[in-house]
């Protein structure tokens, strides 16, 4: 995607973003809402500008300032949005398993995991390593700081 | 006031003193470094241990754990492009491309001389012209905390120079997500989805992680193959060699502290506000304000020295008027 139709991209998300938010705090009192609806009429101009900027801009300009990345992007990168939807779903899948299992046992998983993908590839150095980590953040939050520990459903 | 200041330096000799200091700067630094955590918390965690101690003691290591959760907070955002607490946001503008270029012991270097000059100067105001500052706070009122906030929104156009569009929708959206939560005037709840979590706004440090944490971590996994490791090609062992670095930065270091120290007095305005000043009034008036943003050393030393000299000037309302200068 060149920067041209990025910016096309993020002014029409923006727009959108604008007339949801504007939306929403037209349906508030007036005495609670001025300072939102402001801001989405300002948000809404000024994403329609760089919309207007760019349409009006001469394509072939805005290719040549295309991003290096995009031109030199190794094919083994990951897409941006494949990272996101693993970092998002390890997140909650690590929320989760907090939950039902175990805070001591999920964290020490996740951690050997993550560092495993990450490419640090020694199961008795990532897991020695997540042990130790847990065990002192168990000693310095849990038993030094006294702050209330995560409960779970199955293994407390 | 010179007797006080005499006893007071006295007081410093007793080993418990002293130990007390070294446990606040260790677990300040430790709470600096972690993001997610930040001074205030540090110290609202901390503050149990030191109902077993004198007072003088519990709070030399509340202050030691304050000034160094201040400062360290630096070393994550130059490290990892994460900043361990909200005061050291400014930092990863300048920090962490430093680190992308090899300088990390160089950012590391200045950011710690910074903070330390930044620091010593705003406790000097504090010993010596605390009541006058304290005095000048009582004068900001809601016009001037406006002019503050107009102020803000220009350091948004320095900082986004030649993306402006980019940059006042950025500013326009921190400033909805901001509105987020419970009206402070009509108690009507906005943008809350009758979510609790929403009631009281989105929280700093939540919004700290989201903003900076997930999106480097989300480049790590997206480069993890095709990134190289990162190398320190400059000096790695004598931090000190970037000391007359440090010291051909006079301008900008005093005026980084005076910047620090006036946000300080200012009731509820903080160190990440005074880093961001600084580092802007920097680049206003640096030679190469087109290195900033790219891995300039000013950059780096403005915003350490502007956050940390925050640190005594919001101790000044809070000694002598009992409002706390840090949010």
């Amino acid at each position: 995607m060149t920067n041209y139709q990025k910016d096309i991209f993020f002014s029409i998300i923006i727009i959108c973003l604008a007339m949801v938010t504007g939306f929403v705090a037209f349906s508030y009192s007036f005495e609670s809402s001025y300072f939102p609806r402001i801001l989405s009429v300002f948000l809404a101009a000024i994403a329609t500008l760089l919309l207007l900027r760019n349409f009006f801009q001469d394509k072939k300009i805005s290719d040549v300032n295309k991003n290096k990345n995009d031109i030199e992007k190794p094919d083994k990168d990951m897409s941006p949005l494949v990272a996101a939807a693993f970092v998002f779903g390890s997140i909650i899948t690590y929320v989760l398993a907090i939950t039902l299992v175990n805070y001591e046992i999920s964290t020490i998983v996740f951690i050997t995991v993550i560092t495993w993908i990450f490419g640090y590839r020694k199961p008795i150095a990532n897991l020695a390593i997540s042990i130790g980590l847990t065990a002192s953040l168990y000693g310095v939050f849990f038993e030094f700081l006294a702050v209330a520990r995560p409960d779970s459903i199955f293994f407390y | 006031m010179f007797e006080n200041i005499l006893i007071g330096f006295s007081a410093l000799m007793d080993p418990i003193m002293i130990a007390a200091i070294a446990a606040g700067v260790v677990g300040g630094v430790i709470i600096g470094v972690l993001p997610g955590l930040t001074s205030t918390m540090g110290i609202a965690l901390l503050i149990p241990i030191t109902f077993s101690m004198p007072p003088q003691a519990g709070l030399a290591m509340l202050g030691g754990i304050y000034l160094a959760s201040t400062y360290s907070g630096a070393i994550s955002a130059i490290l990892l492009n994460i900043p361990g607490t909200p005061a050291a946001v400014a930092t990863l503008l300048d920090g962490h491309p430093m680190t992308k270029k090899g300088q990390s012991t160089r950012a590391l270097a200045l950011a710690t001389f910074g903070s330390s000059i930044g620091g010593l100067l705003s406790v000097v105001a504090l010993l010596f012209i605390a009541p006058p500052l304290a005095e000048l706070s009582l004068l900001f009122g809601s016009p001037e905390y406006f002019l503050l906030a107009v102020f803000g929104i220009t350091v948004i156009a320095s900082l986004s120079a030649g993306a402006m569009e980019k940059g006042l929708m950025a500013g326009i959206i921190g400033l909805l997500l901001s509105t987020i939560g419970n009206h402070p005037l009509t108690g009507e709840m906005r943008y809350t989805f009758d979510l609790p979590s929403l009631y009281d706004g989105i929280p700093l440090v939540v919004s700290l992680i989201g903003l900076y944490s997930i999106p480097e971590v989300i480049d790590m996994v997206s480069k993890s193959k095709s990134n190289a490791p990162l190398t320190i090609k400059e000096d790695q062992n004598n931090p000190f060699k970037f000391l007359p670095e440090m010291f051909s930065q006079k301008l900008n270091v005093i005026r980084s502290s005076l910047i620090g120290i006036i946000v300080g007095i200012i009731p509820g305005v903080g160190c990440s506000v005074g880093g961001f000043l600084a580092y802007d009034a920097a680049k206003r008036a640096s030679k190469t304000p087109e290195k900033f943003g790219k891995g300039s050393a000013e950059g780096v030393i403005a915003c350490e020295t502007g956050n940390n000299a925050v640190t005594g000037g919001t101790l000044i309302p809070l000694l002598t008027l009992g409002i706390p200068g840090n949010p």
